[in-house]
């Protein structure tokens, strides 16, 4: 398993774990991702607290999507969708906090299912001609 | 007639001209409808392009509500419930117009009605 490969997968368990369901054909690159994050956050740092306040628990998907912010990872799209989490805050939090939690855990995930199938283990396959050739002696 | 009953009464007739459909009752005197209708769009002024852009599409009665932002006009409430004109700006556009309307033929009005 490459560390990308276990990035995505340790993402999809954590957004899982908030109740999102996405799948690892749904996050692109970490870039694309941090691209988009840091669009919102920033925006969402930038509101005068008033609107914060006014705003906070829009459902701000369709706006997102419009203005096109959502470009380097689409799917994310349904993430926002609803504003699950009750605020933009709290969602654009829950998000982060699980990519974040995946890129920490990648490498390690990433070494500790780097086993190769026992079948592939070229000691396992000498042996095995070596019995196949054996049975056809007999 | 006097100007304040003609002012809500212009004030009816000018948002069912944009579809609205509300009663005098509603409506409360001209400086209470000046003060929420300047608290928002002093609001709606302080947004950046981007975030005008966003908030545009949505429905933000209920932002408005929670912030108390419509206190001395509760009424506005069902104007803009449901982001009628697709666009936040659109609808207090066609709402301060309506207003502004019926404050500037108010006097008028009153003095032609018995």
């Amino acid at each position: 398993m490459t560390e990308d490969e276990a990035f995505k997968e340790l993402a999809v368990q954590n957004l899982a774990g908030f109740g999102w369901t996405v799948t690892a054909d749904d996050l692109p690159d970490l870039d694309s991702i941090q691209t988009v994050l840091r669009r919102l956050i920033d925006w969402w740092n930038g509101l005068s607290q008033d609107t914060r306040d006014l705003v906070g628990d829009f459902d701000f998907a369709d706006g997102f999507w419009t203005k096109g912010w959502l470009y380097e990872w689409p799917a994310s799209y349904n993430l926002f969708k609803g504003n699950p989490m009750g605020r933009l805050s709290n969602t654009l939090f829950d998000i982060q906090q699980s990519l974040k939690n995946a890129h920490d855990r990648a490498a390690d995930y990433a070494a500790q299912h780097a086993i190769t199938p026992i079948a592939n283990d070229p000691a396992f396959q000498a042996d095995s001609s070596s019995t196949s050739t054996s049975t056809q002696t007999q | 007639m006097t100007e304040d009953e003609a002012f809500k009464e212009l004030a009816v007739q000018n948002l069912a001209g944009f579809g609205w459909t509300l009663t005098t009752a509603d409506i409360p005197d001209s400086q209470s409808v000046d003060t929420v209708m300047n608290r928002l769009l002093s609001w709606w002024g302080t947004l950046d392009g981007d975030t005008k852009d966003i908030i545009n599409a949505s429905d933000i009665t209920d932002g408005l509500w929670g912030k108390g932002y419509l206190t001395e006009w509760p009424a506005l409430y069902t104007l803009t419930k449901g982001n009628p004109f697709g666009r936040v700006s659109a609808t207090l556009e066609d709402v301060r117009m309506s207003m502004e309307n019926a404050k500037t033929r108010a006097p008028d009005y009153a003095a032609q009605q018995p």
